[in-house]
């Protein structure tokens, strides 16, 4: 059966002051994986096998407390096929 | 999976998301920008579809079929950023429950208002609604039959409906739902300019040392220009944010001065800060002696309810509402002496301090202050009040026209102001701010239409609120709903709009791509082509104007509002529907059909089917054999060009990420008003507000009146509507999307958790919320997003199964008869 394979990329506005919380917060997310990032911002990149997996994280990211904005940059889907995981 | 694929994903997701926050690029992902993996998509750009930001969107198309849509890192609105909303815009056209073939009511074969929808032909549904129509203006005459419109109308779509009903109908009965959002925006606009829609642009936003939202929740509601406050206030450390509303929402967590104030109170907190600027002497003198007069306002103007109702009965100037007189300075001043800190406070429940720090942000002459407002202003029985006040004190301080300093009216529709205002759909308006009452418009837009003179009707006709208070009364009788879901947005529509839509004398037909409660209200409903399944063209809250190539075909045997408009105007000829003298008098009209007439004019056919782009598809210019949209765009735009409102040539806007007007030799205005910036101001002037003929702007001496109703023993507590992040509007399109859906499925009552407790509630209760008008059940909230205060619930509308507007007051402002969706007095109890 194949499976999907969902990787989205967030800019993520945070008070300058919780940076480092909202940071840890983030690594803490299992599919969650932090990129580059300036004091005020941060770029999150998701992965999931589903839409789903990928709304349930940009969703944690909003509710952590000193993050302002998450906002979507890039989604691409793709079916993975036998063996590839 | 080996390295390549999924780390090629990740690096590009990373690079655009960088490149959208203005990050530098990690060194690992440069390599691995260009790739054969997006050579399969076809890429194109085309604005968003939903609310009035205009963010530009990049389409991917593959096999006919929209697949992935991304932030276009090439428009300067939105820089590669996308809210969750345009984020899934690619799954908004495939909903399951598509409409798909025109559907009529029918009982054994024939048209029965009581029967069941059944599948027909486009031949059959044209056939029973010209019989109607021409009944109808047989017996009545043309204001018998109306239409109402949208500001997500594209630009064509929206002038090629304005010139069947004024032109080919002679009717003014056509008006948008532009009415429910910007209508007081529109009003305060003209009263106070003169000309329509900002002065300023987005830009402000990088200019601005202090931002003040009023009633605004640009958080949920504007994102994407609320992640450019949030740079700009984070970059800036001097940079303040103040936030008022009737109750607490996501946008105070950016908040530096967070106000909540009582319902209605903000047409006193801003004439208290007009009273601060002028008692602490901090009038800009040398731009107010140039470029401001002041006049006196009517009061006492009534509540734009029925004639019959007490509230009209007891106001002394209803008739003449919208009457001014010249007044000096003095006058205004010792007319704003009575707003006092102290008594301001009192009636707005705000603290005195808080008061004094916002009043001081537009004081000082140093803070550049960017105001921003949308429905809290224009949603109120004195909606044109609020925006004549707020331009009041940016005119008071000279805080216009320059970089920062910018009284911001945003908009909710995409192409409210490219559509429904430019265009001008109102019921009152032609296009370039032009009016029907004005001999002198109908004159000049009946010789750009080349149709004979006494066509256009001198009267307004009926606009939105009017529209079902007559069907119900059975004035007007045949109703032709475009883009909009009207039974879900209009107020009141237990009493007012479903007993119109049912009333056995009037036949309605809706045009829409989705079922909806308004579909389900109609006798006629016709499938339609969404966004980029046509051509089109929209404005957005910056004068930009935005167009889009047709990329995939509608689904089943559904066609675009334009195919439809200009395909009914086949069904009638001038001489039945023309006035006999106006004809004798123009023979060479005699037996013309209104598809002839309207768009067989020379202008509108006048660019070939060859000039079409043959990359792209465009079933009207096909079907009709000329290019239809660039004929309709240029010959609106003669309108305007040389009148302050210069559109550029039809094909720049297929190339350009948006252009806003005036675009005067080839070059895109971005501050109105001021000399160097807007072409429009003539040289020494400094600044001209030349939407008036002596230049100079008006503030108006306008006082604090009571709202139509307020809580009471029996309903004991203040309802406001509005919206929420995930949903668009009446949610017909984002309750199809199952991410959006999941994410908030169901309308809920925020509200206080003192005010749960105090009726024995509990959070997730079910309630009845209940008016004098209808109630709704819905469930308890007492955390999360919204915080309303003691006293207020909050409750969305975009929830078809909890249609709010049963419950609200049908009471508008008299001036831009824009409904109050924001106040009205309800009880909540428990089911």
């Amino acid at each position: 059966m194949s499976k999907e394979l969902h990787i989205t990329s967030l800019v993520v506005q945070v008070m300058p002051n919780k940076m480092a919380e909202v940071r840890q917060h983030i690594m803490a997310i299992e599919n969650a994986e932090l990129s580059v990032n300036n004091e005020v911002k941060l770029v999150v990149v998701l992965e999931g096998n589903s839409q789903r997996a990928l709304m349930d994280g940009i969703e944690q990211i909003n509710a952590i407390s000193g993050v302002l904005s998450a906002t979507m940059v890039y989604h691409q889907s793709e079916a993975l096929e036998e063996g590839e995981e | 999976m080996n390295m390549n694929r999924r780390d090629f994903i990740k690096a590009n997701a990373v690079i655009a998301a960088a490149g959208a926050a203005g990050l530098a690029l990690p060194a690992s992902a440069s390599n691995l920008i260009t790739s054969s993996e997006q050579t399969k998509l076809e890429w194109n750009k085309a604005p968003c579809r939903f609310c009035g930001t205009g963010c530009s969107v990049i389409v991917a198309t593959r096999d006919g079929k929209v697949v992935a849509t991304h932030g276009d890192a090439n428009s300067e609105v939105n820089r590669g950023l996308n809210c969750i909303k345009g984020y899934f815009l690619s799954k908004i056209m495939y909903g399951s429950d598509r409409l798909t073939t025109p559907m009529l009511r029918m009982t054994d074969g024939k048209y029965d208002k009581h029967g069941e929808f059944t599948p027909i032909s486009w031949d059959s549904a044209f056939d029973i609604m010209a019989q109607k129509w021409k009944e109808t203006l047989k017996a009545k005459g043309p204001t018998a039959v109306g239409m109402f419109g949208s500001g997500q109308w594209t630009v064509w779509e929206g002038y090629a409906a304005v010139k069947l009903m004024k032109a080919g109908f002679g009717s003014n009965n056509i008006d948008p739902n532009a009415r429910h959002c910007m209508a007081s925006a529109v009003v305060g606009f003209m009263r106070t300019f003169g000309i329509d829609e900002p002065m300023g642009c987005y830009d402000d936003m990088e200019a601005a040392d202090a931002f003040v939202l009023w009633g605004s929740n640009m958080a949920e509601m504007h994102p994407i220009l609320w992640t450019r406050v949030t740079d700009r206030r984070l970059s800036a450390s001097h940079v303040k944010v103040a936030v008022l509303s009737t109750f607490e929402h996501r946008s105070f967590d950016l908040a530096d001065l967070p106000i909540v104030f009582t319902p209605q109170t903000d047409l006193a907190i801003l004439n208290f800060i007009a009273n601060y600027i002028i008692q602490n002497d901090k009038v800009n003198w040398d731009f107010v002696k140039k470029h401001v007069n002041f006049r006196q306002g009517t009061t006492d103007i009534g509540y734009g309810l029925r004639p019959t109702h007490p509230l009209e009965q007891k106001a002394k100037n209803v008739k003449t509402a919208g009457d001014s007189t010249p007044i000096d300075f003095d006058t205004f001043k010792a007319f704003v002496a009575e707003y006092t800190v102290e008594k301001v406070s009192k009636m707005s429940g705000v603290p005195e301090a808080k008061l004094i720090e916002l009043a001081k942000l537009y004081a000082d002459p140093n803070t550049k202050v960017t105001s921003f407002w949308t429905m809290g202003f224009n949603q109120h029985t004195r909606g044109v009040w609020c925006n004549n006040l707020i331009y009041n004190i940016h005119l008071l301080t000279g805080k216009i026209s320059t970089p920062g300093n910018s009284p911001f009216s945003l908009t909710g529709q995409p192409s409210a102001c490219g559509t429904a205002r430019e265009v001008g759909t109102f019921s009152h308006r032609l296009p370039a701010d032009m009016v029907v009452t004005n001999p002198e418009h109908r004159k000049h837009a009946e010789e750009i239409w080349k149709i004979p003179s006494g066509i256009i009707p001198p009267k307004p006709g009926y606009h939105a609120v009017e529209q079902n208070r007559r069907l119900k009364d059975g004035d007007l009788n045949c109703y032709w709903v475009q883009v909009n879901n009207n039974m879900q947005a209009g107020p009141n529509i237990n009493e007012e709009g479903l007993p119109g839509y049912r009333n056995p004398a009037n036949f309605i037909v809706v045009s829409d791509a989705y079922p909806t409660v308004t579909t389900q209200a109609a006798d006629l409903i016709l499938p339609t082509a969404m966004w980029v399944e046509k051509e089109g063209a929209y404005g957005n809250a910056e004068r930009r104007t935005q167009f889009w190539h047709q990329m995939v075909q509608a689904p089943g045997e559904s066609h675009s509002d334009l195919w439809q408009l200009m395909e009914f105007s086949k069904r009638f000829t001038t001489d039945e529907v023309w006035p006999k003298e106006v004809l004798a008098a123009n023979p060479q009209f005699k037996g013309k059909t209104l598809f002839e007439v309207l768009y067989k004019n020379g202008n509108v056919d006048k660019f070939p089917l060859a000039d079409t782009d043959p990359k792209y598809l465009n079933n009207e210019a096909k079907h009709f054999g000329f290019y239809v949209q660039k004929g309709l765009f240029e010959e609106y735009a003669t309108f305007g060009r040389g009148h302050g409102h210069d559109l550029a040539p039809f094909d720049a806007y297929h190339e350009a990420h948006g252009l806003r007007w005036p675009v005067v030799n080839g070059k895109e205005t971005q501050w109105r008003f001021r000399e160097g910036a807007d072409p429009y101001v003539k040289p020494g002037k400094g600044f001209e507000f030349y939407g008036h003929p002596d230049g100079r702007a008006v503030i108006f001496a306008l006082p604090y009146e009571p709202p139509a109703e307020s809580p009471d023993e029996e309903f004991d507590i203040w309802l406001s509507t509005g919206r929420v992040l995930e949903h668009w509007h009446s949610g017909s399109m984002t309750q199809r999307v199952p991410e959006l859906y999941r994410a908030f499925p169901d309308a809920v009552c925020f509200m206080h958790p003192e005010d749960a407790k105090k009726r024995g509630l509990r959070r997730g209760d079910e309630v009845r919320v209940v008016s004098r008008r209808g109630e709704i059940k819905t469930r308890v909230e007492t955390r999360g997003r919204n915080k309303p205060p003691v006293g207020l619930v909050f409750v969305p509308w975009f929830d078809a199964s909890q249609l709010i507007n049963k419950v609200t007051l049908d009471a508008t402002d008299p001036l831009s008869k824009q409904t109050d969706f924001k106040k009205c007095a309800v009880k909540i109890v428990k089911v």
